[in-house]
């Protein structure tokens, strides 16, 4: 049963049509979540709440849409909302950090250097946050899910060539990270 | 023609532009070919970046967290309130009484004990004349079965919550009102019965189920680390998956006495 046939199925009363759509989108939805929030425990509570959220505003939902856009455009803002309430807390302890500490490495060490010392993962971490939200989110939609730039704008809510842009600054924040690393392997 | 410029080596690496001119130049100039090449190592970098595995089954473990959230529209839909007319249908019958069989082993004596021979206890040995004592152990434990793993899930999703997480109060959830009159309906057959253990869980989820459907429309910071607290020093959690898993032996040893034969040779 194609999504849109659901979806009119949980409007006329059937709830367990809803069934149908978590099987489907559950897996994509959680490895979106965890790819932006960096977090297994906060990736399954985005897969929940993007659900429970969905069926709530289903009556919203443009049938001649995506359902698959749809619900990963809702997933992508529960997930930034969950990190911006974690990177506040974040933020706090690391200016603490900074604060007791006796040198400034940044000062002293140039970003190669740094990123050796960082090695391959880490520096992928820090190339992953050192992207706007919907850069992050425009990335990993293209180069992790496949889907096009068509659909990305769509979870974005951007056009054409704004969504290419997108992710043109992503990839060149990437390679400033990552190339000097990936020079030297 | 010009070198190509990263915007286009990006889109031609994800398939988005097919120009033959630009594939011909790729073909024949060293720049571009060692530029795109240098693209497809970050790209490849990328790749080691791991996503944890989530299985066929996680899927149906979503829909579970899920549907009994749904509210009223899709509890109506799902087995709560048949599972809710078994507790009650159970009770008013008088159908458990004395023959509740919480854990078997540790409490034979409670169920041949004061606590059976009460009133209504009386009723439940009559009425079970109605039917066969596995059956009607085996609905009891089913529909208490479920009941306490919703209970789990509901308290678990509660301790779980985060401070500043949005928190709606289930007062307008039908699932929810659910879960509270069906504890009611278990914990007083509990207690007629005499299993005790599980009376006196269902009697300490009952307060916190009440104050979430009776309370304001989301809770506050402070409301949620209070009932948190409560979950937590109560040990609810722990407490209810032992009661689960007893149920769920209860349950295999049933099923495996009834256990019927393949063939000739099975038996």
């Amino acid at each position: 049963m194609p999504d849109v046939a659901a979806v009119a199925r949980v409007r006329g009363g059937d709830a367990e049509a809803f069934r149908l759509l978590v099987e489907r989108h559950s897996r994509p939805i959680f490895r979106l979540a965890y790819r932006l929030t960096r977090n297994e425990e906060d990736a399954d509570d985005v897969v929940q709440e993007t659900f429970l959220r969905a069926f709530k505003k289903l009556e919203t939902f443009d049938s001649r849409a995506s359902f698959g856009t749809w619900i990963h455009r809702i997933a992508m803002n529960y997930s930034y909302d969950l990190m911006r309430k974690r990177n506040r807390a974040t933020t706090e302890e690391l200016d603490e950090a900074e604060s007791a500490s006796p040198t400034d490495v940044s000062s002293t060490h140039g970003a190669d250097r740094i990123i050796l010392r960082l090695g391959l993962q880490d520096a992928l971490k820090k190339g992953m946050q050192s992207l706007s939200e919907n850069e992050r989110t425009a990335f990993v939609l293209r180069h992790y899910e496949g889907m096009s730039i068509d659909e990305i704008g769509g979870v974005l809510g951007t056009e054409v060539n704004a969504t290419k842009n997108t992710i043109f600054r992503a990839v060149k924040k990437l390679r400033e990270i990552l190339d000097p690393l990936v020079r030297t392997t | 023609m010009r070198h190509l410029i990263e915007d286009e080596l990006i889109l031609m690496h994800y398939g988005e532009i097919h120009d033959a001119a630009l594939d011909a130049h790729l073909q024949s100039c060293a720049d571009c070919q060692s530029e795109a090449a240098a693209l497809r190592r970050v790209f490849d970098a990328l790749a080691l970046e791991l996503v944890p595995e989530r299985g066929e089954e996680y899927a149906a473990e979503v829909w579970t967290r899920v549907r009994w959230q749904f509210g009223s529209s899709a509890a109506q839909r799902t087995p709560r309130r048949r599972l809710l007319a078994t507790a009650a249908a159970l009770l008013v019958t008088g159908f458990i009484g004395g023959r509740y069989l919480f854990n078997a082993r540790d409490h034979a004596t409670d169920l041949n004990g004061p606590a059976a021979t009460n009133q209504l206890a009386s009723q439940a040995v009559s009425a079970s004349n109605l039917s066969s004592e596995n059956s009607g152990n085996a609905a009891l434990d089913f529909a208490a079965g479920e009941h306490i793993e919703d209970s789990t899930r509901f308290l678990l999703d509660l301790n779980n919550r985060r401070e500043g997480d949005a928190v709606a109060s289930p007062s307008s959830n039908e699932g929810a009102r659910d879960l509270v009159v069906a504890n009611r309906l278990y914990r007083q057959a509990a207690a007629t019965a005499g299993a005790s253990e599980l009376a006196d869980v269902l009697e300490q989820i009952e307060p916190i189920l009440l104050e979430l459907v009776h309370g304001p429309e989301e809770l506050s910071p402070d409301e949620l680390t209070a009932i948190q607290t409560r979950i937590e020093s109560g040990e609810l959690l722990f407490k209810l998956r032992v009661i689960a898993s007893n149920i769920r032996e209860q349950q295999k040893v049933r099923r495996d006495s009834v256990r019927i034969p393949k063939s000739p040779r099975d038996l």
